[in-house]
Formats: C-alpha cells, structure tokens, sequence
C-alpha cells in the first residue's frame, strides 16, 4: 500500500509496538507480502529476544554469509536451531534469517561436524511415534 | 485505493527509469522513490510466508518521531539558525550517503535519516554553516562509510562529526554557547559554572532548556519523552539507557560526597550537559553497542564511569562524547568476551 511505512497500521501485527494494532484489539491481517526492503543487519536484536533457544541468530547468520563455517558456529550453538522461523519473522532489515541458518546446518553436515547425539534424536524426533502411542 | 490508481503511471514511469541502460548509474535513486511512495509489492519465497510488518524506514521513522519534541524545541528557541543547520547537515551527509550508494549500486539505506538530525542537535546554534556541513560530511564518511555502510560501523557517525568538529575547530565548542532567546554569545555551560564557581542554577531551567547547551540537549523533558516512547515501541533496548544513567546517578552520588569540588552532586549531573540526549539516542544506537543483554549492561555502566571521569578530572567540561566514542570502541570485545564465556561449555 502507499507509503506503508507512515500508516498507522491498526491491523497490522508486529513484534515490536511500532503500529497502532497494539492500541486496539482488532483483528490483525496476515499478509504474504515481503513488508520491506531487504537491508544490512543493524543488530537491532528482535530475532536474538524472539528466538525461544535462546540463541543470537544476528551473530550466526552473519557467519553463514561470510562463509566462515568451523568450529566458533558448532560453538555458539547453531545446531540448537529447531527452524521455527521467528527470527525471520520479527527481522527488521528482511533478512531470511532462518534460511541462512539452515543453509549454515546443511553446509556444516556437509563438512563433517555433526550435532551432539542429543540434538540430532531431537531434529529426527525419535520417540515422538512412541509418545503418540503409534511405535 | 483511488491515490494508488490515480499515481498508478507514476509507479509506472519510476519502474521503466530504473531499467534504462543510459541511465544505469541512477537506479538506485528511481529504486528508492518507488519503495518509498508505493511499498513494496514481493511476495515471500519460503517460510515463514507471513512476515512482521516492522521494517527499517519504520524503525527510523519512529527514532524520528522521538526527536520531533527537542527538535521542535531548538527550533522554538534558536528560530531560523537551528533550521538552517538541520537542512545543512540533511544536505552534506546526504550528497555522501548517496554517493556511496550510487558508486557501490546498492540501495540508499536509511540509517542516514537518524543520524543527520542527531548530529546538527549536538552543536551549539551559532555554528557557522560550512563547519555543520563539513561535520557532517566527515561524519559520514569516515565514521560509516569507509567501514562499509550501515550495519558495519563501529563509531556512532554522529558522534565521529562532533568529535571531528570539537577538535577541528575548537573555539567554536567551547565558547559559543548562547542561551535560548537571548543574543549573547558566551562560554559559560551549566557544567563549566560549576567547575569555577560550584554554583547550579534552577532545576526548571534546565529541565525545560533556558539555560546554555548544544542545541538538542535543553528540552531535557522532551527527551525523556521521547527516550521513554522508544523504549516502550521496543526500537530502542532500555538496558543501555537505564544502566547509564544509573550508573551515573551511583558513581556521582558517591564521589561527591568524597570531592565535591570536581565531582557534583548526582540530580545535577543527570540533568545537565548532553547525558540525557547521549543516553536516550546515541547511546541506545543498535549497531555501535553490544548485542548481548549483559553486554549493554556492561556498556552503559562503563559508560557512567567514564563520563563521570571524564566531567570530573580532564579539561573537557563534557564527557559524553568521548565516553561513548570510547565504549563503541570496545563493544565489540565486550561482545566477545561475553560469547566466549557463555559457551564455554559448550562442545566445539
């Protein structure tokens, strides 16, 4: 819509309190648009306080860019990532964020450093077809 | 919908400039025209298909909004100079920021639109136009671009013209202050009256700005308004600001009862000078400040500390500058540092 940025947005959603749709309680829209521009990372730290591992997605995704995949990215706890996509969603400058960070787990299995044996039965969800009672 | 169709040919004439080859160097600038008036009309490729509204001109935008109050005040007290100097600095970083973005074919980003009102409301209002201008050129240039633009720079630009300024061109710094509606020109700062003569003047003056000060600093209401409305819009981490001025508050509460003549008292201190502006928007400056939570803890004590320092015991009579240019410096490491303990631990 025209000058998106300057409407008062009563029915747009955000994370941070930017538009007037926390003022009010009505029903938001969810639209597939990209919403903005893509831009450089101003570490403004929405993705760092969405992220619920608790991981700096600012940190790692900047590491996957620059092509610097080894030991400080497996370190700082890329593998913990469950690919839920709030860092995305709440990223201020659109940058897809999540992406990067798979693209980060593909490249490291790739190279050879594999996640401890706990998170890899958590991302192949062993035992969730016991727990749903299937086996 | 009416303005959309009615300014339809327009989208239409900016999207058929941006693909002529003669006019190559310029896309960028048609680019920008168009995401500013028209939005943006991709759709996502991946998950999450659905993406927050916030996006960066509405980040800026609202650090804007907060300044509205002080910037409205400086034009209400210094009248048609302090405009002039707005528009002069909006012009020389402006010519340079595009610049960049039309040499590297890249997007004009918006960091510059906060960073050209922030710098002209930390000189004094009788700053010749030429010396704003060349601040905020150097600013620009030296203090973003030459890191690689926005995102990628360590000194807070602002804070890199004002320095450049106060070095350059000293006398202008120090001795051509003058209060709000008054024509004298003197060199006396509420902060340099109490280093010679320990004397403090009304609360009210300095809190509602008539007394001598850089020109966005002295509605101290307005910018406690406006610091508090970027906290609560989440634009800005309230850790820094309220770690700062704490900070502050402790360190000026204790040393003045042991040195009262270099050190005042805390109330003084924290409503005085450029601290309330520094920490509310300079300090709070995402890019420059560490990104870990105890990181900008970390930072806006250091920051106290050495403002107070530096207000106490050196030549300069204002410590904010050099505190933050300083803790910019370090952030980085503080970063670090706090990273490499927090995952130490963890298998690599």
């Amino acid at each position: 819509d025209m000058v998106s940025f300057m409407q008062p947005g009563f029915e747009k959603d955000s994370y941070s309190n930017t538009f007037l749709s926390q003022v009010l309680p009505l029903k938001k829209r969810l639209v597939t648009n990209l919403n903005g521009e893509r831009r450089a990372c101003i570490a403004c730290g929405f993705c760092q306080e969405a992220c619920p591992v608790g991981l700096y997605p600012n940190l790692l995704h900047h590491y996957v860019e620059r092509g610097k995949m080894g030991e400080d990215v497996v370190q700082y706890g890329i593998f913990r990532c469950i690919d839920c996509n709030l860092c995305t969603y709440v990223c201020t400058s659109k940058i897809p964020v999540a992406h990067l960070l798979k693209q980060g787990k593909e490249q490291l299995m790739a190279e050879g450093f594999y996640p401890d044996v706990d998170m890899a039965s958590f991302q192949s969800l062993k035992g969730v077809d016991a727990y749903r009672g299937l086996q | 919908m009416n303005i959309q169709k009615k300014l339809q040919p327009l989208q239409t004439k900016l999207q058929q400039l941006s693909e002529v080859e003669s006019l190559r160097p310029f896309k960028t600038l048609f680019e920008t025209a168009e995401g500013i008036i028209f939005g943006v009309r991709d759709v996502t490729a991946e998950a999450p298909h659905f993406l927050d509204h916030i996006e960066l001109k509405r980040y800026m935008g609202m650090v804007l909004l907060s300044l509205l109050p002080t910037t409205f005040a400086a034009i209400y007290f210094f009248g048609w100079p302090a405009i002039q100097i707005i528009v002069a600095s909006y012009v020389a970083g402006g010519l340079v920021e595009v610049t960049f973005a039309l040499i590297r074919n890249k997007d004009i980003e918006e960091g510059f639109l906060v960073t050209g009102l922030i710098f002209p409301l930390t000189l004094p209002p009788t700053t010749p136009l030429w010396v704003v201008m060349v601040g905020s050129a150097f600013g620009v240039f030296f203090g973003k671009e030459v890191f690689g633009g926005t995102g990628r720079n360590i000194f807070n630009p602002a804070l890199v013209g004002r320095l450049f300024i106060t070095i350059a061109f000293p006398q202008i710094m120090s001795t051509a202050w003058q209060a709000p509606f008054t024509d004298t020109v003197t060199s006396a700062t509420p902060l340099s009256v109490y280093k010679s003569a320990r004397a403090i003047p009304a609360i009210m003056d300095l809190v509602l700005g008539q007394t001598t000060g850089s020109m966005g600093e002295l509605f101290r209401l307005g910018i406690v308004v406006g610091g508090i409305f970027l906290m609560v819009t989440k634009v800005s981490n309230w850790r820094v600001p309220v770690s700062y001025l704490a900070s502050v508050f402790v360190l000026a509460g204790v040393g003045t009862i042991f040195m009262p003549a270099q050190i005042a008292g805390p109330g003084f201190q924290l409503i005085s000078g450029g601290l309330l502006f520094g920490a509310m928007f300079m300090a709070t400056d995402p890019v420059t400040s560490p990104f870990t939570n105890s990181g900008k803890y970390i930072f806006g004590i250091s920051c106290g500390l050495l403002t107070v320092l530096i207000r106490a015991f050196s030549g300069y009579t204002e410590g904010v500058m050099f505190s933050i240019i300083c803790m910019n410096a370090l952030a980085p490491l503080i970063d670090h540092s706090i990273l490499r303990f927090k995952y130490r631990t963890a298998k690599p």
